[in-house]
């Protein structure tokens, strides 16, 4: 028998018993469409978080002196910023950078006062690298000095609105007072309540100015083409920039960090994700495995009698199993084409609509960077996986059962009644 | 019906094809027994994250001023009756605790932060994580301590260490900035939790006495079942109609919302698992019909109802579905119990956190859990079985005439 | 209570939607209490089908099948399933033994059936197995019994019952001619000194010989019908 008749024999013999082959063909399809449907939800999911996470401060690379990674102390400010900005800029995989400041302070209004976050923005670039400036719900984004951005929460807490003023306290480098006098000229909300309640954001010339940190900067944060390109970025970044800054011995060290270590929650979150969405995965491909093992022990097991036969005419045995891997070959494709077919069509329509978390679930989304509709996306691993996986399933299904032909005798074969 | 004869032919007809029907078996048993771990792993999880909610200062119950969730500070603050918490009865109460709890800036020699300053009374706390927490140097002694206890990640922040001064700097009763010194009588470690950075303890009657006040912020009970919660609520509402109480999940609407998550995902669970296996179990009873037509056609030539042909074939079903489920149940218990140390995540600790669990996963096995899932699952061994017995009630009688 | 076991009258059964096949062309039938009826003829004779027609397994397009006095033609599905199982015996040409039942089991489970109580059954099956001489093989499997000791043990669960009819399809059809004439001899001791009545289709002349009444069936016809003194 050659190759080309094993595999029609093959073909022919899975329509002998058509609802079978549908039943284990619909196992293996279940399998997929639900693999691959839940990993392009997972997948897309993760890929708008980390969009999401990314895009509302923290950016995709942040550059820091190491010493300010590890203490966040305000005097770990890395000198001539400007420098390094226009360094960052030219490095490859950099589409756009901007300056940072950081400190703690205690927002006042009237008898009122909390400690809140100051980030000292740029806000030209910082609109080019984040776009924190779309969460503001209240007035407009902040665009010069002696202007404030505060958060929904508290703005009303301090009881300011849109036109106030709010007054700044904190410790300067040199362990001076630092005062700062802002208009608030807009309110944010992001969703998160640490933020909405601790955060807020001046002009950078004035914060630095406060805080005696002329020309420092705490974080240049750097936005990439895309996601894919952040390790690229990172690896160039290290490259291109001084150990120390600047260069003279007296620099401070330097780190280029990526979202993933600035972030290391979401990173975390997402691996937990991954590792329960693998168990049930496996678990599914398991069970449909036993399933097509089984098909397989009925279909050598009915077929004894013929293969007697084909054993009594002088065929090898090991045609025989090539020919039930083939059955088992074309199992594997009814079913991964029926999946991927229910899949793609599913993905693709949800990927146009989106799916609707719910009302309940918008808080907790928000807070968890997604979101509140997700929108799942093709890639080639979500795609590939469960077909892969259930290719190899289904010939190991089909091998097992089959070597019970090995060890048939023509004669005995042939008693068993058909 | 002859129930008798019917259990017994299915019974028989399990062993007649031993390697197929293991192996129905076997996979009937993975998927009980996956879906017995992932219950409990859900339900250790759904416990982590209503205790870390409960633990974290919230309790069961709160009772709290109007206003003070929208903005909280010491202008919200009340005087709580002498026995406002008589009408919960003390079964139910685990404990409860006073508290002050107020937004504070600390400030060491090096730098400032914001958080919440709490004054509490450390012989009421064991109903919060301050209770069993690990403590470097000393916890407060009572509540008239005018020591600080501040958690590890701020300690590092400020570069502050044990018997170190800190000043707190916040607003009094009467609207006035209140500043104090403190010093350092501890550091605690709540696994890099947020709580380390968001809350700073002093004894409450101390705190008082710096904002200038005897009243407290927040009342907090622990109750000794989480199911009495609502109950509770509408008792102390009652009761104290001029202050706002609230529960956990009202309190911590994303722990809530995870907590409700976690029940569907069981659910959802169950479905793919049992999605996957139906297949499977339909092909082997159809094969197991259709290789019986012969017989079944002599029952029905002998006698026997379409009905009890039927129920034959439900029968059998249902058993290869009991001996799995059981199978199923017994080996995911088992592994339940060689998980009981718990699942390390601590690799992903503020992931973990970040959904609201904590770094040390355990499962629980609940007794209700596997009933349902037990029932749920014979369930569904009988609607699979409808189609493959519908097969073979079509047999005619005709059939054993054949050949 | 009258003396005609079967009485068929005129029945004919037309198989197929497409080009129809003629089975069976308006039959007259009877058999009486006591007979041992042996219907013969070639494949396609219709005697299979005029079987299937008394034993209720099948319904005629035209005409009227009594059993025992009973209309079978007005009967609903589960009264003639009851009927079937008060009634008749059924010998069937595979045996259609249970195989994951022992003998004793396969003839217990038909007056298990009829909601016979555990220990009558019992005693009943055993009583029966002993009579047809399989006492011993009381416990053993079908897989473990021999073609004849398998007929058997379908014998004694057809007239455990004790049923007004024994219906036989080629009983001897898998057996050997030593085995099948043991068998004839036990059925027309069933039928002397019981006075069983039989009716069997068959296409062996050793069958035919052993039966009283030879009835011979070409394309759908009675066209013999002859009483013979046994030999």
């Amino acid at each position: 028998m050659t190759g080309a008749m094993a595999l029609q024999i093959g073909w022919r013999n899975l329509w002998r018993n058509r609802r079978r082959t549908w039943l284990t063909a619909g196992g293996v399809a279940f399998a997929v469409f639900l693999v691959v449907a839940t990993m392009c939800v997972q997948l897309g999911s993760y890929r708008t978080m980390e969009e999401t996470a990314t895009s509302l401060l923290t950016g995709h690379v942040q550059i820091q002196s190491a010493d300010y990674v590890e203490e966040e102390r305000l005097e770990d400010a890395l000198s001539a910023a400007g420098l390094l900005a226009a360094r960052v800029r030219q490095v490859e995989g950099v589409a756009a950078a901007t300056p940072r400041m950081e400190a703690f302070v205690l927002a006042s209004a009237g008898e009122r006062s909390f400690g809140a976050q100051l980030l000292g923005i740029e806000p030209q670039s910082h609109a080019r690298v984040v776009s924190f400036h779309e969460r503001i719900i209240h007035g407009r984004d902040l665009r010069s000095a002696g202007e404030g951005v505060l958060g929904e929460t508290l703005a009303r807490n301090l009881g300011v609105e849109v036109g106030d003023e709010a007054v700044l306290l904190g410790s300067a480098r040199e362990g001076g007072v630092a005062a700062l006098v802002v208009r608030v000229v807009g309110l944010f909300r992001t969703g998160m309540a640490e933020l909405d309640r601790g955060l807020l954001l001046a002009h950078i010339d004035d914060v630095r100015e406060a805080f005696e940190l002329q020309d420092r900067v705490h974080t240049l944060v750097v936005r990439t083409p895309d996601l894919d390109a952040v390790d690229r970025t990172v690896d160039a970044l290290v490259t291109a920039l001084p150990p120390r800054w600047p260069e003279d011995a007296g620099g401070e060290p330097v780190r280029v960090r990526s979202w993933q270590e600035v972030l290391p929650e979401l990173r975390q979150a997402i691996e937990i994700d991954r590792i329960s969405g693998a168990l049930m995965y496996w678990i599914v491909m398991v069970l449909v495995g036993f399933s097509v093992v089984n098909t397989f022990i009925m279909t050598v097991y009915e077929r004894t009698r013929e293969f007697g036969v084909l054993l009594a005419i002088g065929m090898r045995p090991r045609r025989i199993m090539v020919m039930l891997q083939w059955e088992a070959v074309f199992i594997w494709a009814l079913g991964t084409g029926t999946g991927l077919l229910l899949a793609t069509a599913l993905v693709a329509w949800l990927g146009r609509v989106g799916i609707y978390l719910g009302e309940e679930m918008e808080q907790l989304a928000r807070e968890m960077y997604m979101p509140t509709r997700l929108y799942p996306t093709f890639t080639t691993e979500a795609l590939l996986t469960a077909p892969l996986v259930m290719f190899v399933g289904t010939q190991l299904a089909a091998v097992l059962p089959s070597l019970r032909i090995l060890r048939l005798e023509p004669a005995t074969a042939l008693r068993v009644p058909a | 019906m002859p129930v008798g004869l019917l259990v017994n032919l299915s019974a028989r007809n399990l062993f007649r094809h031993r390697r197929r029907n293991a192996m129905l078996l076997l996979a009937i048993c993975v998927a009980v027994a996956g879906v017995t771990v992932l219950n409990s792993l859900v339900r250790g999880m759904q416990e982590d994250m209503r205790d870390a909610a409960v633990e974290n200062l919230t309790g069961h119950v709160k009772v709290l001023a109007p206003g003070y969730r929208d903005d909280p500070g010491i202008q919200h603050r009340f005087a709580p009756g002498k026995d406002w918490h008589s009408g919960v009865s003390g079964d139910a109460l685990a404990g409860w605790a006073a508290r002050v709890v107020v937004p504070a800036v600390i400030m060491s020699e090096r730098e400032t932060r914001g958080l919440q300053l709490a004054g509490v009374d450390p012989a009421r706390e064991s109903i919060s994580f301050l209770g069993d927490v690990p403590v470097l140097g000393e916890r407060l002694q009572d509540a008239g301590d005018n020591r600080i206890l501040v958690g590890r990640a701020l300690a590092e922040q400020l570069e502050t260490d044990v018997g170190y001064r800190v000043v707190v700097i916040t607003r009094g009763a009467d609207g006035s900035t209140r500043e104090a010194g403190f010093r350092v009588a501890g550091i605690f470690d709540a696994d890099g939790t947020a709580l380390e950075k968001a809350f700073a303890f002093s004894g409450l009657r101390y705190v008082q006495s710096l904002l200038g006040t005897g009243d407290v912020t927040e009342l907090s009970l622990r109750l000794r079942d989480d199911a009495a919660t609502d109950a509770v609520v509408r008792n102390l509402q009652a009761r104290l109609p001029e202050l706002q109480v609230l529960s956990w999940q009202e309190l911590e609407p994303q722990a809530a919302a995870m907590y409700a998550m976690a029940d569907t995902a069981i659910y959802i669970w169950f479905l793919v698992m049992m999605g996957a296996l139906i297949f499977g179990l339909v092909n082997t009873l159809i094969t197991a019909v259709m290789e019986r037509t012969r017989e079944l056609g002599m029952l029905r030539a002998v006698g026997m109802r379409r009905g009890a042909v039927l129920v034959q074939v439900v029968l059998e079903s249902a058993l290869v579905m009991t001996a799995g489920v059981t199978l199923g149940l017994v080996a995911g218990a088992v592994l339940a119990w060689m998980l009981r140390d718990g699942i390390d995540l601590s690799r992903w600790a503020a992931g973990a956190e970040l959904a609201g669990m904590s770094s040390r996963l355990v499962p629980r096995l609940l007794p209700g859990d596997l009933a349902l899932l037990a029932a749920m699952s014979l369930g569904f061994g009988v609607l699979a079985s409808l189609y493959p017995a519908w097969r073979a009630v079509k047999i005619e009688p005709l059939e054993a005439m054949r050949r | 209570m009258t003396d005609l076991v079967v009485d068929c009258r005129g029945v004919g059964r037309i198989y197929g939607d497409g080009v129809p096949v003629r089975a069976l062309e308006s039959v007259d039938f009877q058999v009486r209490r006591g007979e041992f009826v042996s219907l013969s003829g070639p494949s396609g004779s219709g005697k299979s089908t005029l079987l299937n027609l008394i034993g209720g397994l099948d319904r005629p397009t035209q005409g009227e099948v009594r059993v025992d006095g009973e209309l079978l033609n007005a009967l609903s599905e589960p009264a003639l399933a009851d009927l079937r199982l008060h009634k008749l015996g059924f010998v069937f040409q595979a045996y259609n033994l249970i195989p994951v039942l022992s003998a004793r089991e396969n003839v217990e489970f038909i007056l298990q059936l009829q909601g016979v109580g555990a220990s009558e059954r019992r005693r009943r099956a055993l009583e029966m197995l002993e009579a047809l001489g399989l006492a011993g093989l009381a416990d053993r499997r079908p897989g473990e019994l021999s073609g004849g000791q398998q007929q058997r043990v379908a014998i004694a669960r057809a007239i455990v019952t004790r049923p007004v009819l024994l219906l036989a399809d080629e009983p001897s059809a898998n057996l050997d001619s030593v085995t099948t004439e043991e068998l004839l001899k036990l059925l027309r001791n069933l039928n002397e000194a019981h006075g069983l009545t039989i009716v069997t289709a068959t296409h062996d002349p050793l069958v035919m010989g052993y039966s009283r009444r030879k009835v011979k069936l070409r394309d759908g016809a009675v066209v013999d019908d002859a009483v013979v003194e046994p030999v």
